[in-house]
């Protein structure tokens, strides 16, 4: 899968050896974003909801799960899921030293770092039901197929300046 | 627009769940939220959203992509890879009602008849008079696929399918007879020497032997619109037309009597046995479809019969789909359906390394495939060595227990492996199956835990009827079904067992498991489903790469 | 008994607490007060009548019947109770507990018991009060780590993966959590409505004092066969090959 000039991309889940807290989470995040050579980045854990989604509880508030902001490369979003593993593309194999070290750095446990095909390039079924014909093929593999839009940030490269919005 | 009592709360949110390490008073970020902004091209999207969200009945997503900026996605569930191919898929991508592929690979079968032709040339050669040579016989196949996708050959004023509809159905014929397979013109026959590798060809056609069979596919559109027990009705119907057309009978002479009954009972193959009253479905449903046929109309071990793991995944995999998704997860149930149950078997690589891993083992002691002694206890070290193998690696890679995060689907999976190990090494499918209970039993005392409640009540009486083919106590695998006793209930079961049914003869390198016919009919290449390399076919169906028959788009206006 | 049960072959540290979960003679870690063990269970206020499906046997008059009169009825059952429910899961990461054996502990030790075995759940039906008593009996023993296992009535996820950084089972409905006291605390019932108050349950094992205590074989662990390549078979698996022999060759009779 990787050239003898290591140019193509390549695709990569790291795993710490146990879900991770927000501030965690954010800290491995920041190292991965210098590392730098990111195509397009995965958060995958299970679901935290904001409720409590089904039986006799159904419907009270999960306050434990409300405000998880992480602030990453300069942005701040909310976490929808307790991060188990974090699947990315690469734009080369020259990141990968890098990528390890800023885990080492992050991570006060260890974690397991593997290569394979975690994304697509052309939409699947769902994918087409969901977006249509999209332009940038990136976000594709990104986001469960149910879930809504508050489940993708986008990690800018430019800071800008801060807008607060009442939620 | 910052507005300044808000900014505090915010900073507080943050202080409060991360402490020190941060300080917001210095710094300067934009906190992006996809909400409604008030950008035109931001509203043409979410617009556009709308009207896909109307349509299609489904939420639809607004993407916003910053030019530049890193797309960072946040799931709770993963995609998944069909084993052994590239491709990517959602679980969605997998639902059998989603997945064209899928319902092609039912539809094919449902379809499918087989009717024997010697038993009508002996009535048209006895009892009329009339010459059958290969003449006739090409003559009869051109009128055939005229009329078998739904066009008339004897009466006027007759009405007629589209043929645009219909231009999946064709009939080939084939025999175990060379000489007269070589008269049959090229494009009506299924040519065995072609198919098959040469060893495999000389088996079936000695089990065929000098007989002549037609593989029946009538359009798909049909069995969709009725259901597989229009199949052999539809078929002999056009069969007989086209007789009297053929052969210059008179329509509806005492002989088209014989033939029909040929036609339809007499010489007639269906896809399924019968069920009983409570699970009653018309004929040629997915209920009374045996093992031994599953594996026989899966054609994998015709193109890669070197690799008998290789070939009896690919029989799990359509077994899991077919029996877990479609049989048991809607005929029987329906809604929501057992997906993940099938998935299992056949996505991300772990049945795949699992097996290669026991058989491997096996070869290694054994010296290659169906070498080991059918015995009880290479079933018990082999199984063992299995499960205990994949137990292990649940335990060192996280992810793994995570993917498979049910027992039913860990329990399905250790046990096939184990399953097709044994049998493969033995080419016996009743060790296989021995192997697979005794995974089961094990797989319950390392962890205290198996499948879902009552998951595995089929596998703790199991053992006790795998040697006996007394007809109230038990059966060979082969023959055995979605309907075999302790089988009928539950999911995680079906599919693997056809793995390990295909997984005895392919260690075997037989040419069929248990039906020639069923073998050869399925290698017509005039079949739309790839039945040569299901996962691959699966795959395709998931990612929109797949065109199924069956299309009504040219009769309906457009979108 | 004529006998002394064996309940359960093996010599390392996991045959030795199958045995003693089997067998009930499990010992006492803590002391969760009765008032909280209701409150987590959540099918009644503490201090709450219990609600009846019928009267007490007592009063509506039992059929002539040999087996009542051999059986005397639970405590729930000669009151009416209607019959509720508690439900476990336990972390395959070194849980004391394992659900079969929740569930045999249950069928052996408990009277009028209903259990079920999942994979990711284990439940146990009783008449209310009797439920109640059996749960107690197992949060305060050492079949209950408080990190590792928790009562869940629904959304049961998280056998099956990695622990939290704080060695917490992961729980979407988070119904328990670790304190800075290093306690860990009920804070919702077992169906996730929160609790008036929180319970204290105490402190969790240590990853060695589980390792000590647990009932699942782990490669990391006590391994049920050893190693690829050097096989080593616990007498777990000896039984099991013996009773799945016995099963196929009984059902064959090739004599």
């Amino acid at each position: 899968m990787v050239t003898p000039s290591g140019t193509e991309s390549i695709q990569v889940e790291i795993t710490p050896q146990r879900y991770l807290m927000p501030a965690t989470a954010q800290k491995l995040l920041n190292a991965i974003y210098e590392n730098g050579g990111i195509t397009r980045i995965m958060i995958h854990g299970p679901n935290l909801p904001r409720t409590i989604p089904y039986g006799p509880g159904k419907g009270t508030p999960i306050d434990e799960h409300k405000d998880l902001l992480i602030e990453v490369a300069g942005q701040v979003f909310e976490l929808g899921v307790k991060v188990g593993r974090v699947r990315l593309e690469l734009e080369s194999e020259k990141y990968m030293p890098g990528l390890e070290a800023a885990c080492e750095r992050a991570l006060p446990f260890s974690f397991q770092i593997k290569r394979g095909r975690f994304f697509r390039n052309s939409p699947t079924l769902s994918d087409y039901a969901k977006y249509g014909d999209v332009e940038d093929k990136r976000l594709l593999g990104l986001i469960d197929p149910k879930a809504r839009k508050e489940k993708l940030a986008i990690l800018s490269e430019v800071k800008v300046t801060m807008e607060d919005e009442e939620r | 627009m910052a507005v300044k009592h808000t900014k505090k709360l915010f900073v507080k949110a943050l202080n409060k769940k991360f402490g020190k390490d941060f300080d917001l008073a210095s710094q300067k970020v934009e906190y992006k939220r996809l909400g409604p902004e008030q950008n035109a091209r931001k509203r043409e999207f979410m617009e556009y959203a709308k009207k896909l969200e109307g349509k299609r009945g489904m939420t639809g997503y607004n993407p916003y992509v910053h030019a530049g900026g890193i797309p960072l996605g946040q799931r709770q569930l993963v995609p998944y890879k069909l084993s052994s191919t590239e491709y990517v898929v959602e679980g969605d991508d997998l639902h059998f009602v989603n997945n064209p592929a899928m319902q092609q690979f039912w539809d094919d079968i449902r379809r499918t008849i087989v009717v024997g032709l010697d038993m009508a040339h002996e009535v048209l050669q006895k009892r009329l008079g009339k010459e059958v040579t290969p003449e006739t016989i090409n003559n009869y196949l051109e009128i055939l696929n005229h009329a078998m996708p739904g066009a008339a050959v004897v009466q006027e004023h007759m009405v007629e399918t589209h043929p645009g509809l219909v231009d999946d159905c064709n009939v080939r014929v084939f025999s175990g007879d060379d000489a007269l397979a070589d008269e049959i013109d090229d494009q009506y026959k299924i040519d065995i020497n072609k198919m098959f590798p040469e060893d495999q060809a000389e088996t079936l056609k000695a089990a065929i032997g000098k007989t002549t069979w037609q593989a029946i596919h009538v359009p798909t559109i049909v069995v969709r619109t009725c259901d597989g027990g229009t199949t052999s009705r539809w078929s002999a119907m056009q069969l007989c037309m086209t007789f009297i057309d053929a052969y210059n009978m008179c329509a509806g002479e005492a002989a088209v009597a014989d033939l029909a009954y040929a036609a339809k009972h007499a010489a007639v193959l269906q896809m399924s046995d019968m069920l009983p009253a409570r699970r009653a479905r018309g004929p040629n449903n997915p209920g009374g479809i045996s093992f031994g046929f599953m594996s026989d109309m899966v054609q994998t071990s015709r193109v890669k019969p070197q690799d008998p793991v290789y070939v009896s995944l690919n029989v799990v995999a359509a077994g899991s789909m077919f029996y877990d998704q479609i049989w048991l997860g809607s005929y029987m149930s329906g809604g929501v359906g057992f997906t993940q149950y099938a998935t299992a078997a056949y996505t991300n690589d772990v049945l795949d390394d699992f097996s290669y891993y026991g058989v491997d083992y096996a070869n290694d002691k054994f010296g290659g495939f169906a070498k080991a002694p059918a015995t009880i206890d290479v079933a018990k070290e082999l199984a063992t060595e299995v499960t205990l193998y994949g137990i292990e690696q649940y335990e060192a890679f996280p992810t793994l227990l995570e993917d498979h995060f049910g027992g039913s689907q860990r329990a399905a999976v250790l046990a096939a492996a184990s399953g097709i190990t044994s049998a493969i090494a033995t080419g016996h499918s009743q060790i296989g199956l021995a192997g697979w209970y005794l995974s089961m039993l094990l797989h319950k005392e390392a962890w205290g835990r198996l499948g879902f409640f009552g998951y595995d009540l089929q596998d703790q009486c199991g053992p006790t009827n795998v040697f006996s083919y007394q007809s109230d106590e038990g059966n060979p695998l082969e023959l055995r079904g979605a309907n075999y006793p302790n089988y009928a209930m539950n999911v995680g079961h079906q599919g693997e067992y056809a793995g390990i049914t295909s997984a005895a003869h392919a260690g075997r390198m037989d040419a069929f498991a248990v039906n020639p016919l069923i073998k050869v009919t399925f290698a017509n290449p005039g079949l739309v489903f790839d039945f040569t390399n299901v996962r691959d076919c699966f795959g395709k169906g998931g990612a929109r790469e797949f065109r199924a028959a069956g299309e009504r788009s040219l009769v309906m206006p457009a979108v | 008994m004529a006998y002394t049960p064996q309940f359960y072959p093996g010599s390392t540290s996991v045959g030795i607490n199958r045995r003693k979960h089997m067998s009930g003679n499990v010992e006492k870690l803590r002391d969760i007060p009765e008032a909280d063990v209701v409150a987590v269970m959540g099918h009644r206020a503490p201090g709450a009548d219990y609600s009846s499906t019928h009267p007490p046997l007592k009063e509506m008059g039992e059929p002539d019947c040999p087996i009542r009169q051999i059986v005397a009825p639970t405590a729930g059952a000669a009151a009416g109770d209607r019959v509720r429910y508690s439900q476990w899961t336990d972390s395959m990461y070194f849980a004391p507990s394992i659900p079969y054996f929740r569930s045999y502990w249950g069928a052996i030790n408990c009277k009028g018991c209903d259990p079920g075995t999942l994979s990711g759940r284990q439940i146990i039906e009783a008449r209310e009060r009797d439920i109640e008593d059996y749960t107690k009996a197992q949060y305060d023993s050492e079949m209950t780590d408080v990190a590792l296992c928790s009562m869940r009535g629904c959304t049961v996820h998280g056998h099956s993966l990695r622990l939290e950084e704080n060695g917490m089972q992961f729980d979407m409905l988070a119904r328990t959590e670790l304190g800075s006291d290093g306690n860990v605390y009920g804070v919702k019932d077992q169906v996730g409505i929160p609790l008036d108050k929180k319970v204290n349950l105490g402190k969790p094992m240590s990853e060695a004092e589980a390792k000590k205590r647990t009932t699942i074989f782990r490669f990391d662990g006590v391994p049920m066969g050893g190693k690829v390549g050097a096989r080593q078979f616990d007498e777990a698996i000896e039984m099991t090959h013996h009773m799945w022999e016995r099963r196929s060759k009984w059902g064959y009779r090739p004599e």
